[in-house]
């Protein structure tokens, strides 16, 4: 009775991918999502332009690079935690969940 | 899947629905027709994993002598004249009321494996198919194909599944069971998916507004149906995240008088986390309370163990009974067997008890099982069933019953057989009396 792929979305799988252990973890432990963060060093532009171009394909906006940019400056204390936000972030976002 | 109608509906309506739904196989009519008039909305069911000693805790043989009893010899009158049970059960004792006893369960096997799977499906493993526990059925017949609209799942598992086996089986994921981990004792119960562990809600809402402002796709595409039911779905998950939904887990509401009372511990939080859950509908909710296996140390562990479980289950009892949800909760104690009512003295157990299934006990209450009555019985040593021997399919069966569940009817599975929700004692060739009228 499982059904086959369906793109309708659900509340289930919404609460998985928003706040599951094993989403969280696969961003925090992810390989590809350390090497950019370590690559970038305090470079925050390029660490979102790395990070866009991993999960959605493309180059940020400069609406995108500004919000981002915001929030990686105001939570600067969380250090890699404000990152795994912004990847997180990008996980859920429609366009990854539509188009990716 | 056949739809059943509600318990509660007029004939009439089922009649009308089932003209209408004619279409729709004849399977569903049937269906309808036969469901039994529910009584109970919810179960409880305490899982005692790994196999509670029979004798030490509803059925104690104080005469059995010292090979038996070991220095647990001794029985605590309860508030029902001629019922006693265990000395290490005082609270339950002041409860007996309102359960009763079932001392002459049987199905004869000692693997854990094979009997956790025959007490929670009521099948014999083997064959090709996998059939659901009784929490999987429950979910299929009382979840999101029959009325049930909230976004905490139908079937609950305080806090980690067992393992043992898929409890799904073959029903698919609406009927899986939800385990919260986490720990409802500890300061924050970090429940999966809903309180994420080392993320504050201050980072939630944070991150939810960074979320927002890199919208970028919503932003372009105002209106397209598909993007704006992702806005609701997102909605939908931080209302269980950070909204007025998300308080259900936090036992910091209640009063730390009764939090005391049910006790400080992952089992006795977790039975006033069963009874929240009670209160919002969800129609069924394990317990899986592990540590039972006791080969070796088993009166030390007893010793520990029962008090913990006495005052978590007593006081689950007491306080379903105040707040008028016992009439319409089932709670259901016990393990896939019990245990060997002759202590193994002998190295390397040095006074344990070994697996036993020959005769055991569970414990029913609430949801229109009565209380205060003992069915069936053991021998003097509690090895033999001597009076009215109950099989799992004689319990399960009656709780569906009670449930409004006809176990009699279709069971969807993959394969589109022929299969009942429950096969009857007889059909499984065991010789029983049937389900537990004498206490429904």
């Amino acid at each position: 009775m499982l059904s086959e792929r369906n793109n309708e979305p659900s509340d289930a799988q919404r609460m998985y991918l928003i706040n599951s252990t094993e989403v969280r973890q696969r961003i925090e432990n992810s390989p590809h999502l350390s090497s950019i963060f370590d690559a970038a060093g305090g470079d925050r532009g390029r660490l979102m332009a790395d990070t866009y171009v991993l999960l959605l394909s493309r180059r940020p906006t400069a609406l995108e690079q500004s919000a981002a940019e915001e929030y990686l400056q105001t939570r600067a204390s969380q250090g890699r935690g404000a990152f795994n936000d912004l990847a997180w972030a990008l996980v859920n976002s429609k366009e990854f969940l539509c188009r990716h | 899947m056949p739809a059943l109608s509600p318990a509660g509906e007029t004939m009439a309506r089922r009649l009308v629905l089932s003209i209408v739904l004619l279409p729709a196989a004849t399977t569903v009519c049937a269906v309808a027709w036969a469901a039994p008039q529910a009584r109970a909305k919810s179960v409880i069911q305490i899982w005692l994993w790994g196999g509670p000693p029979h004798t030490d805790t509803f059925d104690p043989k104080p005469g059995a002598g010292y090979d038996y009893t070991g220095p647990l010899n001794k029985t605590i009158q309860t508030n029902v004249p001629g019922i006693e049970i265990g000395e290490l059960l005082p609270l339950l004792a002041q409860q007996a009321d309102k359960y009763s006893i079932i001392r002459s369960m049987t199905h004869g096997n000692n693997g854990h494996e094979t009997a956790a799977y025959m007490v929670q499906t009521g099948r014999q493993p083997g064959g090709s198919l996998v059939f659901p526990s009784v929490g999987a059925v429950i979910a299929l017949f009382k979840g999101y194909d029959h009325g049930y609209e909230s976004l905490i799942p139908p079937y609950i598992v305080l806090t980690q599944t067992q393992g043992r086996f898929s409890e799904v089986g073959f029903l698919g994921p609406k009927c899986k069971p939800f385990a919260t981990g986490g720990n409802p004792n500890a300061n924050r119960f970090e429940v999966e998916g809903i309180i994420a562990p080392g993320i504050s809600d201050e980072r939630q809402q944070a991150r939810r507004g960074l979320l927002h402002s890199l919208d970028t796709l919503g932003i372009a595409m105002p209106g397209e149906p598909v993007l704006e039911q992702l806005d609701t779905t997102e909605a939908n998950a931080y209302d269980l995240i950070l909204g007025e939904a998300s308080k259900l887990w936090d036992l910091s509401q209640e009063p730390t008088e009764l939090r005391n009372k049910y006790g400080r511990t992952t089992f006795g939080q977790s039975c006033l986390m069963a009874r929240r859950l009670v209160e919002v509908g969800v129609p069924y909710i394990t317990i899986n309370y592990g540590g039972w296996d006791t080969h070796k140390q088993h009166f030390q562990i007893m010793r520990q163990k029962l008090p913990e479980m006495d005052r978590g289950f007593a006081t689950l009892l007491e306080d379903l009974s105040d707040r008028g949800l016992l009439d319409t909760t089932i709670v259901w104690w016990g393990g896939e067997f019990g245990r060997g009512p002759r202590v193994d003295w002998e190295p390397p157990w040095n006074g344990g008890r070994n697996h036993y299934g020959q005769c055991f006990t569970h414990v029913v209450a609430g949801g229109g099982f009565k209380g205060g009555r003992v069915v069936g019985a053991s021998n003097a040593t509690g090895e033999q069933v001597a009076e009215r021997p109950v099989s799992v399919q004689d319990l399960i069966g009656s709780i569906y019953e009670l449930m409004g569940i006809d176990a009699d009817g279709p069971l969807p599975n993959p394969r589109g057989e022929d299969i009942k929700v429950l096969p009857s004692s007889e059909e499984m060739g065991i010789k029983t009396e049937g389900r537990l009228y004498e206490i429904m």
